[in-house]
């Protein structure tokens, strides 16, 4: 069995569009990486809200890093900051999901059932600081980067 | 610039089959250049270099597979945020260049800009985190220059004009783009002469020493004169020593420069009167490989100077790195008999630790204070702080730059104990000082303060 690793990081959205634009964006986004990621054994969370992505990928180190690599290549997104790579002993996260983390009433309504239709369970996120940190994180940029 | 084509409607990102040719490595690039400009409808043609900052120390860092690795992700990188129609050679070393056809200037740098910072983004190779800078060089052909130019010669230049706007964004920091114009290639080509002419200069005889008197303020007395290096450049006239020193530093002609001016003023030096000392400036660079203190005391034993009469100056430079050893130098030097001053206090770091980290005999207070001291409140409560810091550390001031009899009767009362500048004489060749010091008279310091 190959090493298992976890990556986390987190960046600003730089979505273009109006909500509709974003919305279908995001959903674009949902899609194509729920598709690749469980094709290449890549289980984890991305949360989002206006202001920022954050992600975490658990799996072998050859899955991350071409799924990283085009990440880094997408222009929806500027600012990104590694804060984990390293092996972990197992895995948090049983597939990967994607939800809506953040206080705004109607992105809350316009992005939440995207966090129920992914399957996306917040005690997993909870289970560990890491992922605590970047639940945290997202909710306090949610604002400040929205104004950016 | 050119659209790059629409996979789908849905996400504007090329395909992979829709990605920029690659060339094969500088041969190929030659040849994709001579072909873009021989065709009319491809101009004007813009070469994009871009490079990995410091790139040495990454692939130091990582090793060499992971090095590997990384340069070809970074190709890969650049290859994707290409147009299909553009064409991409792998220069190696953490380098690439980008042809792009039928641009402009102003949005081949657009692109450059975006792909800088798209290379600096967190690259993740063989299981670890690694963050690099690039930058970018553009250079940009018009057709009518392409047009009436000797092809071949038309590449090298491009090619030449890329290489130099790296150079120069790289000169600037990282993270950094640069188009070429003509001033960046006036500039390289006056700095390559100026690297030929002062590696020759030596040999030709070019340098020679000025020397500038130093006066005690409360006596009158010409304790010593600083011994200045001067270039008089064959074609160019005088080159000023804040534009060669950088540069002879950075060749490292500056130790074969400074023993030569070493030598030269104890030689003339051992001529003064016994009452006149001699102080030379030392560059921090001579001070590695252990070259200063036998050239001191050869210099010294081969001219009979006694070592009581050379004060060296050195800046706070010297203190930065290898501090410890320089340190030792200058206490063995100080053992010889040796003085030495702090040269331009008050500029640069001037971290009063210095001040505790060695007795030097003198502190230079920095022209850039005396020349604008009178009426200038705060040039004035400097000086003032830097004179009172000397006096219990048992270290005498020295003023540099004195230009006005009101200079100098402010630095007598306020104690400074040395004053150099126009006010006293201006630099002057051997013979001038020789014929200075028989007719300078204390009397002559008294004048000045009336």
């Amino acid at each position: 069995m190959t090493a298992l690793l976890h990556l986390a990081y987190y960046s600003y959205n730089c979505l273009p569009g109006g909500p509709f634009e974003v919305e279908r964006q995001i959903e674009e986004i949902l899609d194509s990486a729920r598709r690749k990621n469980s094709r290449n054994g890549l289980t984890g969370a991305l949360l989002f809200n206006r202001g920022c992505f954050a992600q975490v990928l658990e799996g072998a180190r050859d899955a991350i890093e071409i799924t990283f690599e085009r990440i880094m290549q997408d222009d929806r997104h500027t600012g990104v900051t590694v804060l984990a790579y390293a092996p972990i002993g197992q895995r948090v996260f049983g597939h990967w999901s994607m939800a809506f983390i953040g206080e705004n009433a109607r992105d809350q309504e316009r992005f939440g059932p995207i966090a129920e239709g992914s399957g996306f369970d917040v005690t997993r996120m909870l289970g560990e600081d890491l992922c605590r940190t970047l639940l945290r994180l997202l909710r306090e940029e949610e604002v400040v980067s929205a104004d950016r | 610039m050119n659209n790059p084509p629409i996979r789908d409607e849905k996400r504007p990102k090329r395909s992979l089959a829709a990605r920029p040719a690659v060339l094969a490595g500088k041969a190929g690039l030659l040849a994709a250049v001579a072909a873009a400009l021989a065709q009319e409808d491809a101009w004007p043609v813009a070469l994009l270099v871009v490079g990995v900052d410091d790139f040495k120390a990454v692939s130091g860092n990582l090793g060499h597979a992971l090095t590997e690795k990384l340069h070809r992700q970074i190709v890969e990188r650049a290859s994707a945020l290409a147009a299909p129609d553009w064409q991409l050679a792998d220069c190696g070393a953490g380098e690439l260049a980008l042809l792009i056809p039928s641009t402009s200037a102003d949005e081949a740098c657009n692109f450059a800009r975006h792909l800088v910072g798209t290379l600096g983004r967190t690259h993740l190779v063989a299981g670890k985190i690694v963050d690099i800078t690039a930058s970018a060089g553009v250079a940009c052909m018009e057709a009518s220059r392409s047009a009436s130019a000797d092809p071949a010669e038309s590449v090298e230049t491009l090619l030449r004009w890329a290489d130099l706007a790296l150079l120069q964004a790289r000169s600037s920091g990282r993270s950094t783009i640069c188009r070429f114009d003509a001033a960046i290639e006036a500039q390289f080509d006056s700095r390559r002469e100026i690297e030929a002419d002062l590696r020759k200069a030596l040999g030709l005889r070019q340098f020679h020493v000025a020397y500038q008197p130093v006066a005690r303020i409360a006596t009158g007395r010409i304790e010593y004169v600083e011994a200045l290096v001067r270039w008089n450049h064959p074609a160019r006239g005088p080159i000023s020593p804040a534009e060669f020193i950088p540069i002879a530093e950075r060749l490292g002609l500056i130790v074969p420069i400074g023993e030569w001016v070493l030598r030269t003023a104890c030689a003339e030096a051992a001529q003064w009167p016994a009452h006149v000392s001699l102080a030379v400036n030392v560059s921090p660079l001579q001070f590695v490989q252990g070259r200063l203190l036998p050239a001191v005391v050869a210099a010294l034993a081969a001219t009979g100077l006694e070592a009581d009469r050379l004060v060296l100056e050195i800046t706070e430079n010297a203190l930065l790195e290898n501090s410890a050893a320089n340190l030792g130098v200058l206490r063995a030097l100080r053992t010889r008999g040796v003085r030495i001053a702090l040269d331009d206090f008050g500029t640069g770091y001037s971290s009063l630790s210095y001040l505790r980290s060695f007795p030097f005999d003198k502190i230079k207070i920095d022209q850039s204070f005396v020349r604008d001291l009178i009426g200038r409140h705060d040039n004035e409560a400097i000086v003032r702080a830097i004179i009172s810091l000397g006096a219990p550390l048992d270290m005498e001031t020295v003023a540099e730059g004195v230009e006005t009899s009101e200079q100098l009767a402010w630095l007598a009362r306020e104690g400074c104990h040395f004053a150099q500048g126009y006010c006293i004489s201006r630099p002057l060749s051997d013979e001038g000082l020789r014929s200075f010091l028989g007719r300078w008279e204390i009397e002559d310091m008294k004048r000045l303060f009336r």
